[in-house]
């Protein structure tokens, strides 16, 4: 039984620090990221921009949400070991800041939201519009 | 016209009932992410649910027994037990989805997180389920379900390029950048969303509840063949209300607030309202069923009088099953595991036991034993085999490609 | 007379009481041998104690095991009910004794008088 409970810590080991990937791996997982964040990004500024057709309570719940999926796509991507090359060192930190500022941005709609401070929204939701592209033409330029 | 009264409302009792947390996910997902491209996968599934829930009213109405009753006679007790513990399983992990999305419905309606809502919901599923008479609790879950066609008054709102989803749905390719594996993936899905296992067993039992005989064979068949066929309709119109606003912006589904927003573009505050309330009856509704389905499958394996036609005392080792179910269930939501992963899974599983659940109704409706002289006719058989075959290949298919395709990444 | 083929129309069957309520499955059968050397069946017996061999297999050995284990009350054979009770055998077997009467299954009166009784508004139908 021993023998059991060794495979098991190994294979737990295995999966909490996984082996750097290739560039192009990273990549992949980089679009991929961007595709996820970006889906949230919509999710937010289309709620936002029917902000007046939708209940406070509902408009609310769905920015949480999306806040909370963002912050999660975003440190996921965070704890991947990018491997040892520039272009991947690159593609961090362009999606990172991208990232960030989707992230920063979800959260200011939130407060705008609970404050009821329709106008704010609306001017975040459009700043927005930049991230999403942003994003957008991160994900076409790095979808293998 | 207090028969064609009954007629009306069993119909539209079928179509309200028809939508579950598993169609309005499984839709609202593959409309956003495929346009109408799989509409096929949720019509084939709406035939054949009408295909065998028949069977399986005829079974109950003209047998005064319920089909999972006879499975075990026909299959045997060692068959017949693995069938329940299998049925059982993902009965369990359906009812789980169900409870989870009735507590997302609440929260889009209250901002109170979801998890709070999930002592109340099951607390009210079990008061429900004690004392509400069976016909009254199936017609007002199943007429308040009839709010979610506000999403095909919707769809009409947001004057879509018609042409163009009836082209997807006609043409049903993959859109460029989905592989093959992801598109029947999700097939699969929207067919086990549509070909609920549970509902087979819940309508017959639901059948000797309501204390059906043969006279009620036409009334039964109108139930399914209207009902159900429009209920399909509502999942399609899920699926391009999805298709017409999501799929622009690149919106992938992952929340129940998704589901609701292009009611909210097309119509506002009111049709949001009406999409809520049919969210919370169209989930309440369905985690009835299921919970009583555990109850009922393995009181059936048994032999233990079921039924919500008999006083709870006097059928004591059901009511305690359906109570236990209600607590693993409201226990799993509780975890905090997403509701609606909990969803997409136990579709998955339901689509893996669809053989198990459809394989016995075919051999017992064809037993003249059970059935005299109502047996399967030549046409039912023939379609029946049919799908039997093509429920072989989703059920054999559905974990391999969840594998293959990580759950559809 | 007419013949039951007994393993089509007899095992497995849910079995009614007088009054249509559900009793139990035949879970089993007990055969005795007649004078002319052909088997009658005797009895229906109920129970885990009867239908555990009748799983087959590990499984089967293990529950009848624990099912004797546990049996309640404890004796040497599983809950029967004669033959000459029943009334008739279609697509369930009717008996002419309320479930009450026939008392084959104790764990059903046990969890309705310490479970389920205890709850408020068990004595009403939904």
């Amino acid at each position: 039984m021993r023998w059991l409970a060794a495979v098991v810590v190994v294979l737990a080991l295995a999966g909490c620090v996984g082996p750097a990937p290739t560039t192009d791996q990273y990549q992949g997982k980089a679009a991929h990221t961007a595709a996820d964040a970006l889906a949230q990004l919509e999710t937010a500024r289309l709620a936002v921009e029917h902000a007046g057709r939708l209940p406070a309570t509902y408009l609310e719940t769905v920015l949480v949400d999306a806040e909370e999926a963002f912050d999660s796509i975003e440190n996921t991507f965070d704890s991947i070991e990018p491997p040892d090359d520039p272009m991947a060192d690159r593609l961090r930190s362009d999606l990172d800041t991208l990232l960030s500022d989707g992230s920063d941005g979800i959260a200011e709609l939130r407060i705008q939201a609970r404050r009821s401070d329709t106008a704010a929204m609306a001017s975040t939701a459009h700043d927005l519009g930049e991230t999403a592209a942003g994003l957008d033409r991160f994900h076409q330029e790095h979808d293998t | 016209m207090k028969r064609v009264f009954g007629v009306a409302l069993g119909i539209l009792t079928a179509i309200g009932g028809f939508v579950d947390i598993g169609d309005l996910v499984a839709n609202s997902l593959v409309g956003a992410r495929f346009g109408l491209a799989l509409a096929w996968a949720t019509v084939l599934g709406v035939i054949g649910i009408c295909l065998f829930a028949e069977m399986s009213g005829r079974v109950a109405a003209v047998s005064g027994r319920a089909t999972f009753d006879l499975v075990r006679e026909r299959l045997g007790p060692r068959v017949g037990l693995a069938n329940l513990a299998a049925s059982l399983l993902v009965t369990l992990l359906t009812f789980s989805a169900e409870v989870g999305g009735i507590a997302l419905a609440l929260e889009l309606a209250s901002s109170v997180n979801y998890l709070l809502w999930v002592p109340v919901a099951g607390l009210a599923l079990w008061l429900v389920i004690w004392r509400v008479k069976f016909s009254v609790l199936e017609n007002v879950a199943g007429v308040l379900g009839l709010a979610l066609v506000v999403f095909g008054v919707a769809l009409w709102q947001l004057h879509p390029d018609w042409s163009q989803l009836v082209q997807q749905a006609v043409s049903p390719r993959n859109p460029p950048g989905e592989g093959l594996p992801t598109y029947f993936y999700y097939a699969i899905a929207l067919f086990g969303a549509a070909m609920t296992p549970y509902e087979v067993f819940f309508f017959s039992s639901g059948g000797v509840e309501e204390r059906w005989s043969a006279k009620d064979i036409v009334t039964s068949r109108m139930n399914v063949f209207v009902g159900f066929p429009l209920g399909g309709l509502l999942s399609l119109a899920i699926a391009a209300c999805a298709a017409v606003v999501l799929m622009p912006r690149q919106i992938t589904v992952d929340t129940l607030g998704q589901v609701g927003l292009p009611v909210a573009v097309a119509l506002g505050k009111l049709g949001l309202a009406f999409a809520i309330l049919g969210f919370v009856a169209a989930t309440f509704g369905a985690a009835l069923e299921t919970g009583l389905s555990c109850g009922y499958s393995v009181a059936q394996y048994f032999g233990w009088q079921w039924g919500k036609y008999v006083r709870p005392r006097d059928a004591a080792r059901f009511q305690l099953v359906v109570l236990v179910c209600l607590v693993v269930a409201a226990g799993t939501v509780l975890t905090t595991i997403d509701p609606i992963t909990v969803t997409e899974y136990s579709l998955v599983f339901s689509a893996v036991a669809l053989p198990l659940t459809y394989l016995p109704i075919l051999v017992i409706a064809n037993d003249p034993d059970y059935m005299g002289a109502r047996v399967n006719g030549r046409v039912a058989n023939l379609l029946g085999t049919v799908f039997l075959v093509i429920i072989l290949v989703a059920s054999l298919a559905a974990i391999p490609l969840m594998l293959a395709t990580r759950a559809g990444q | 007379m007419t013949t039951v083929d007994i393993h089509l129309q007899l095992l497995d069957r849910q079995v009614l009481d007088r009054n249509g309520l559900l009793v139990c499955k035949v879970d089993d059968i007990e055969l005795h041998e007649g004078p002319d050397g052909v088997p009658f069946v005797t009895a229906i017996l109920v129970g885990p104690r009867a239908s555990g061999p009748r799983l087959g297999g590990r499984l089967g050995r293990w529950l009848t095991a624990l099912a004797w284990r546990l049996a309640e009350p404890p004796g040497d054979a599983p809950p029967r009910i004669p033959f000459g009770r029943v009334t008739a055998v279609h697509s369930a077997v009717d008996v002419d004794r309320t479930r009450a009467e026939l008392a084959v299954d104790p764990l059903e009166g046990w969890v309705e008088r310490h479970v389920i009784g205890r709850l408020p508004g068990s004595g009403h139908a939904g």
